[in-house]
């Protein structure tokens, strides 16, 4: 239905000509595309990437004596070729990531988008996909450097694509935990998020370079070009684990501007139960990794689980409250907010101990795994109680989160050294209550193993039991929702008129 | 007939502090209606709420008869909304920033173009189309922040404080399309501190205090209300010190010195009566007071509304009890 004119002008005006993007892409990814091409340091990274890319090809060139299996020019080229994409793709666009959301929050212009047909996955994943495309942008500028390096010889084409296609995914992923990242209104915590990429990215990439320029990126290539079945499941975990993780960050965005009457949670904890599923069925029997990847996605969900906002509106319960019993029961676990996040908790602690049972029939270090399943619980779950009891004035839960992750850990570490200082080991482990860290720094293949196994489950589940005495308030207004959902089925109110929708 | 904006008993509560509490009115469709009150007095948590960017703690708002908290992306299409604070993006034209707008609300193809143009031509931002929307004026960007509102046709406009900052000129090419607006026959909540404006514009004034709703009805229902409670104003001018007007007043009896103007002050009489009028006069005359000017102040919307909230300035922000601080609506 085409919408009333509003007041018009005497003369019928001439229609504004905007094609440059076409009206089926995501209205955000046009409008960061048109703003993100602009901007400055979007331009100086393309600019400096060509600029540098012409001199080395340039420089290889002039040095190169005929096309040979082991050229020193060609070499040289891929190493810079991978070295300034590697700091542009993996360094210079998520930091610009960084800043995403937070200028949409710091400017108020969050809700003008909230207040379109835009939700807050759709502004966030727009968000992500605009920083993509303009990586992608930038690797197409650079290939033809690529292309002509081959002519200086040495090169492992089908290798070196897929280092690249690597380099890209692994881009787009931590890019993608950036955006999502950048919902956090505490800038001290995106600052310091920011150093640790940059500082962890430059040394990974020196190592990268360095490493490409003188062993041929032989070991690393031969990972990419699986052979065997373990070994594409191995690769395939490893992409997801990638995936999940650019797609878990972008969601925790999307749930910290959501407005309290859109729900992000259910979805995001859901798929976070399928990838511990995928997880178990996907990756080969290698105790280690299994466990590995799981508790990375367990504490990644455990962590956005238990500092939630609990905020929502008796819209997000209308779906369950649909569902009747199996819809109450469902939202025990899947309910927006930490009250419930604490349910999920309890919902992968019994998941995480299933597959640590079945998984170690074939290992050896039983009780070494499992303290250590245990001990990241009791760590997790610890400065979750601690927020509840004490930091509930905090305005961003998660903040108040990190901030007690942080502070519990360094005590820990501080009371650790002081008592085996002074009386050796014994004298810890009744420190493993007040400090789960304590524990799991003093596992690796000793005779305190089954001790700290028994205080760390513990100690998980006191840390849970107090954080949910505190969520009684909430569990009663949920129930008021519920009952205010009941009387609502049972009286129902006269349909509004329908929306004139554009 | 339903009206346009319907509230209920509103509450808002950020922890002990009752921002909103216990507002209600309703608006019907086709007014303009001014919302009106001191900084903090709740204004804009009220319109956040009409505007389903915050929810209330409880009670109930209902824009066309739409619950705000039940389903509040119907009422997104039947309303407008323009902040207090607007930020316009950089690297983007106006014409951009209406055509990403458009997109997002769920224009295509030519029906976008069409409703760019037409907003565009209607705030008379069709002339800088090209240039950058964050080096407009003041006035400029305000009416690209109402353009944006228009994208959609909303039957509903919720405008938060749109004359704020701007200078006299663009304040009244402003009101020239507000009122045109009106006179499409749109729902207009409007907020602003230029009282004079408002009572000109709008059809009925709601203020508010400390949360709470302190009046509500036209603006001359506003005057006489406060003048039937606060007595009468007098404007008095001196040829001598302020101070000896002063020091006079508090020997008279139904007399209240209110303040010191430029070389007299101002006083309120308890009544009306002309002859006490004259009387007064007298008496100052022969007590030896310099009167140059004596005359009754015309009352006007300012001196109402700084009435309205004298009266309730004695009172403190409503707190509550930390057991009651809910952030959920049942």
């Amino acid at each position: 239905m085409t919408p009333p004119p509003i007041p018009t002008p005497s003369a019928p005006p001439e229609k504004v000509i905007l094609q440059d993007f076409p009206d089926r892409l995501s209205p955000i990814l046009v409008k960061e595309l048109r703003q993100g091409l602009r901007q400055p340091a979007f331009l100086i990274a393309f600019l400096c990437l060509q600029v540098l890319m012409c001199i080395v090809v340039l420089t290889a060139a002039a040095a190169h004596r005929g096309p040979t299996e082991d050229s020193a020019a060609g070499v040289m080229v891929s190493g810079f070729f991978f070295g300034l994409l590697g700091i542009v793709l993996l360094v210079v666009q998520p930091l610009r990531g960084l800043n995403a959301l937070a200028s949409e929050i710091k400017n108020d212009t969050l809700d003008l988008l909230l207040l379109t047909r835009l939700n807050a996955w759709r502004i966030t994943s727009g968000k992500w996909f605009a920083l993509v495309s303009q990586s992608a942008l930038l690797v197409v500028a650079v290939l033809p450097y690529l292309i002509m390096r081959y002519y200086l010889g040495g090169m492992q084409l089908f290798s070196e694509l897929l280092g690249l296609g690597f380099l890209f995914l692994v881009s787009a992923s931590v890019t993608a935990m950036m955006v999502g990242f950048s919902a956090t209104p505490s800038v001290l915590l995106r600052g310091l998020v920011a150093a640790g990429l940059v500082v962890f990215l430059l040394v990974s990439m020196q190592g990268f370079s360095v490493f490409y320029m003188f062993r041929r990126m032989g070991g690393l290539f031969s990972v990419l070009s699986p052979s065997t079945a373990d070994q594409y499941r191995s690769l395939a975990a490893v992409i997801l684990m990638f995936v999940f993780c650019g797609y878990y960050l972008l969601e925790m965005g999307a749930t910290n501007i959501s407005p309290a009457a859109e729900n992000r949670s259910t979805m995001k904890r859901t798929v976070g139960l399928v990838m511990l599923g995928t997880l178990y069925f996907l990756v080969p029997d290698l105790t280690g990794m299994l466990i590995s990847f799981w508790m990375i996605v367990v504490i990644l969900l455990v962590i956005d689980a238990v500092s939630e906002r609990s905020e929502f509106t008796a819209s997000v319960l209308r779906p369950f409250h649909r569902l009747g019993t199996a819809g109450r029961i469902g939202g025990w676990f899947l309910l927006p907010g930490w009250p419930n996040g604490l349910l999920y908790v309890l919902l992968l602690g019994v998941a995480t101990m299933l597959m640590t049972a079945t998984e170690l029939l074939v290992s050896v270090d039983v009780d070494e795994s499992a303290a250590v399943v245990a001990a990241c619980f009791a760590i997790l779950l610890l400065p979750a109680a601690i927020r509840v009891v004490f930091m509930q004035r905090m305005r961003n839960p998660f903040a108040a989160y990190i901030i007690a992750l942080m502070g519990s850990l360094v005590v820990g570490i501080v009371l650790l050294s002081l008592v085996a200082a002074t009386g050796g080991r014994e004298g810890v482990l009744p420190l493993i209550l007040l400090s789960p860290i304590c524990g799991f720094l003093m596992l690796g293949g000793n005779e305190y193993t089954g001790g700290v196994l028994a205080l760390e489950s513990m100690g998980a589940m006191i840390y849970w039991g107090v954080a949910m005495l505190c969520a009684a308030p909430h569990r009663e207004r949920v129930a008021a929702l519920y009952r205010h959902l009941d009387n609502k089925s049972e009286n129902p109110t006269p349909p509004a008129p329908p929306a004139d929708d554009p | 007939m339903i009206p346009a904006i319907q509230v209920e008993n509103l509450h808002r509560h950020f922890g002990q502090l009752r921002a909103v509490d216990g507002v209600s009115f309703e608006i019907p469709a086709g007014c303009v209606c001014g919302f009106i009150g001191s900084n903090g007095a709740g204004k804009t948590t009220a319109m956040r709420i009409l505007a389903t960017l915050d929810y209330p703690t409880h009670g109930n708002v209902r824009i066309g008869g739409v619950d705000v908290v039940e389903e509040p992306w119907k009422v997104r299409h039947r309303l407008g909304w323009m902040p207090d604070h607007f930020h316009v993006y950089a690297h983007m034209s106006v014409t951009e920033f209406i055509d990403f707008h458009a997109r997002a609300l769920g224009f295509r193809g030519a029906e976008r173009r069409q409703r760019v143009t037409e907003v565009m031509e209607f705030t008379d931002l069709a002339v800088i189309g090209d240039r950058p929307a964050d080096k407009l004026s003041k006035g400029m960007t305000q009416r690209l922040c109402l353009g944006r509102a228009l994208i959609h046709d909303p039957e509903v406009l919720i405008l938060d404080e749109p004359a704020a900052g701007l200078d006299p000129k663009a304040r009244v090419e402003l009101k020239h399309l507000i009122r045109l607006l009106a006179d499409e026959g749109k729902t207009i909540f409007i907020s602003s501190h230029i009282l004079s404006e408002l009572g000109e514009m709008c059809d009925s004034l709601v203020f508010i205090n400390h949360g709470k709703i302190v009046h509500h009805g036209d603006a001359q229902s506003l005057l006489r209300h406060t003048e039937s409670n606060g007595g009468i104003l007098l404007d008095v001018q001196l040829a001598a010190d302020p101070a000896a007007l002063a020091h006079w007043c508090r020997m008279q009896p139904n007399l209240e010195f209110v303040e010191t103007t430029k070389s007299g002050g101002r006083l309120r009489m308890a009544n009306e009566d002309p002859v006490q009028i004259a009387a007064l006069l007298a008496r100052m005359i022969k007590d030896g007071l310099p009167v140059i000017e004596f005359h009754r102040e015309q009352r006007n919307l300012e001196a109402a509304f700084m009435e309205m909230v004298s009266r309730t300035a004695h009172a403190p922000p409503p707190l509550i009890r930390p057991a009651s601080m809910e952030q959920t609506k049942p």
